[in-house]
């Protein structure tokens, strides 16, 4: 059991996100996960420790497939966007995907809210950041997309002189 | 994926306001973007091929989506909250605790049915664990009863057949829940916060118990087995007021399978703190039933206030 715990320390984290990145979902994540180690715990005799943590991530690999063969999904998405190099949505992309003072969590937070239109509490799902968080990143990218924007014709004079 | 209006910060308001324009364009072009658990699966080569091939597609093609795969496995998003920690040791350790019972009856088939998410099963399976770990714990000098016990200990007042006993952690049967949507991802959540609130009560440490069932009771006000134990808690502090009204929180509550321990300890809250009739009136209601309580709850009549009238003959 102590080699257990020490195993299950060392590599809870890295399975969590690779199973994140085969599932998509934290609470998802969260079960493969606890899978992974229990499997882990009935074929410990059997593995030799520097199998690990690929073994883990196996399991993990193959429960997150077997969770999407059985999930229905419907029309997953449409024909992928024509890319605007002119227009006014050119100038949101910009700021938003290029800015060098945007760190991804503030991206993410960005992204998720206004485009994909997402509450608070989907994202904090989504992220594991507490909505408090989200709350904050958000201020504080809107605070350093607005320094960005001093300075530069709004938005509403770029579509006033386009007219 | 319009923004809901209500949700908007002043700020976030002001931000829509001067990118109307380009806002809207985008939310319209992004309208058919795979959802992010998609965008983040797309890579890992767990999608069926269709899907995959279908993601990755747009994926090679969207700005907006590229960038949001790229930055979700960000190492500040991605990694395992404390939180997350928790709840995966406590189902490990459920799941343990069910297979160290080796007498567990079901059948091989039923083992499939075990891994599925059954939220309260884990809790269960944390009483099984637990009783475990109590019988086979190292035998060391025996601890001194904390405050709480010794208090107990001290009143020679209360009858032998009301004597206080700690109730074993168990659940309601599964088809008292309710499964459906997002309240399934509750129950879970549920599940494992009073496995980890019942944690102390395993082991006596009743304060610490108490203050996280408090804590637990109030972020799930309408589930049952939060307030009792919170009761059966208060009960060993010797707090009898607050006892009852955990107790009497979770009557309200109470599926059918907790209603006989409910209306126990409430029994002998009613009778800690001095209201003989309605403690006499639960003891009643029990002895009358077919429930496991029944004798004990009629000895207890008896021992209040005599033999009772009408009273089953054990």
């Amino acid at each position: 059991m102590k080699k257990f715990e020490e195993i299950y320390r060392k590599h809870v984290d890295a399975v969590f996100r690779y199973s994140l990145r085969c599932i998509g979902r934290r609470h998802l994540a969260e079960e493969i996960t606890s899978e992974a180690f229990l499997a882990l715990y009935q074929n410990i005799h059997r593995i030799d420790p520097s199998q690990l943590p690929g073994w883990l991530f196996t399991v993990a690999k193959n429960r997150a497939v077997d969770h999407w063969r059985k999930s229905a999904r419907e029309e997953l998405c449409g024909d992928p966007p024509e890319e605007p190099r002119r227009g006014p949505e050119f100038r949101l992309e910009a700021f938003v995907l290029e800015s060098k003072a945007l760190k991804p969590v503030h991206r993410v937070c960005l992204i998720l809210r206004f485009v994909h239109g997402m509450t608070r509490s989907e994202i904090a799902r989504q992220t594991g950041l507490s909505e408090t968080q989200i709350k904050g990143y958000l201020q504080y990218a809107l605070h350093l997309l607005r320094k960005e924007l001093a300075g530069q014709p709004s938005e509403r004079d770029h579509a006033a002189s386009s007219e | 994926m319009p923004l809901r209006a209500n949700d908007l910060e002043p700020d976030e308001e002001e931000f829509l306001e001067k990118f109307a324009v380009s806002g809207e364009a985008v939310r319209a072009r992004q309208a058919r973007c795979p959802s992010p658990d998609l965008i983040l699966a797309a890579r890992s080569g767990t999608l069926p091929e269709e899907t995959a091939s279908q993601v990755s597609e747009h994926l090679s093609a969207c700005l907006w989506c590229q960038t949001l795969a790229r930055d979700l496995v960000d190492a500040e998003i991605s990694s395992l909250t404390p939180e997350e920690e928790g709840r995966i040791r406590g189902r490990v350790l459920s799941a343990l605790g069910e297979r160290a019972e080796a007498r567990a009856p079901f059948p091989r088939r039923f083992w499939p049915w075990l891994w599925r998410p059954v939220p309260l099963a884990t809790v269960a399976a944390v009483a099984i664990a637990a009783a475990l770990w109590v019988h086979f714990r190292p035998r060391t000098a025996p601890e001194p009863p904390s405050s709480a016990i010794a208090s107990r200990q001290a009143a020679p007042e209360d009858p032998k057949a009301l004597k206080l006993e700690k109730l074993a952690v168990k659940l309601p049967a599964a088809g008292a829940l309710i499964w459906r949507g997002e309240a399934r991802t509750e129950q879970e959540r549920y599940a494992a916060e009073l496995a980890e609130a019942l944690a102390p009560y395993q082991t006596d440490n009743f304060p610490e118990a108490a203050r996280r069932l408090e804590n637990l009771a109030q972020k799930y006000p309408r589930a049952a087995e939060a307030h009792i134990y919170l009761g059966v808690c208060r009960l060993y502090l010797g707090n009898n007021l607050g006892a009852i009204e955990s107790l009497e929180t979770a009557d309200r509550r109470a599926s059918e399978a907790l209603t006989q321990d409910v209306s126990w300890y409430l029994s002998l809250a009613y009778h800690r703190a001095g209201r003989t009739e309605l403690a006499r009136e639960r003891l009643l209601k029990l002895c009358h039933s077919q429930g496991e309580r029944a004798a004990r709850a009629c000895a207890g009549i008896e021992e209040l206030s005599g033999p009772t009238p009408g009273a089953p003959q054990r």
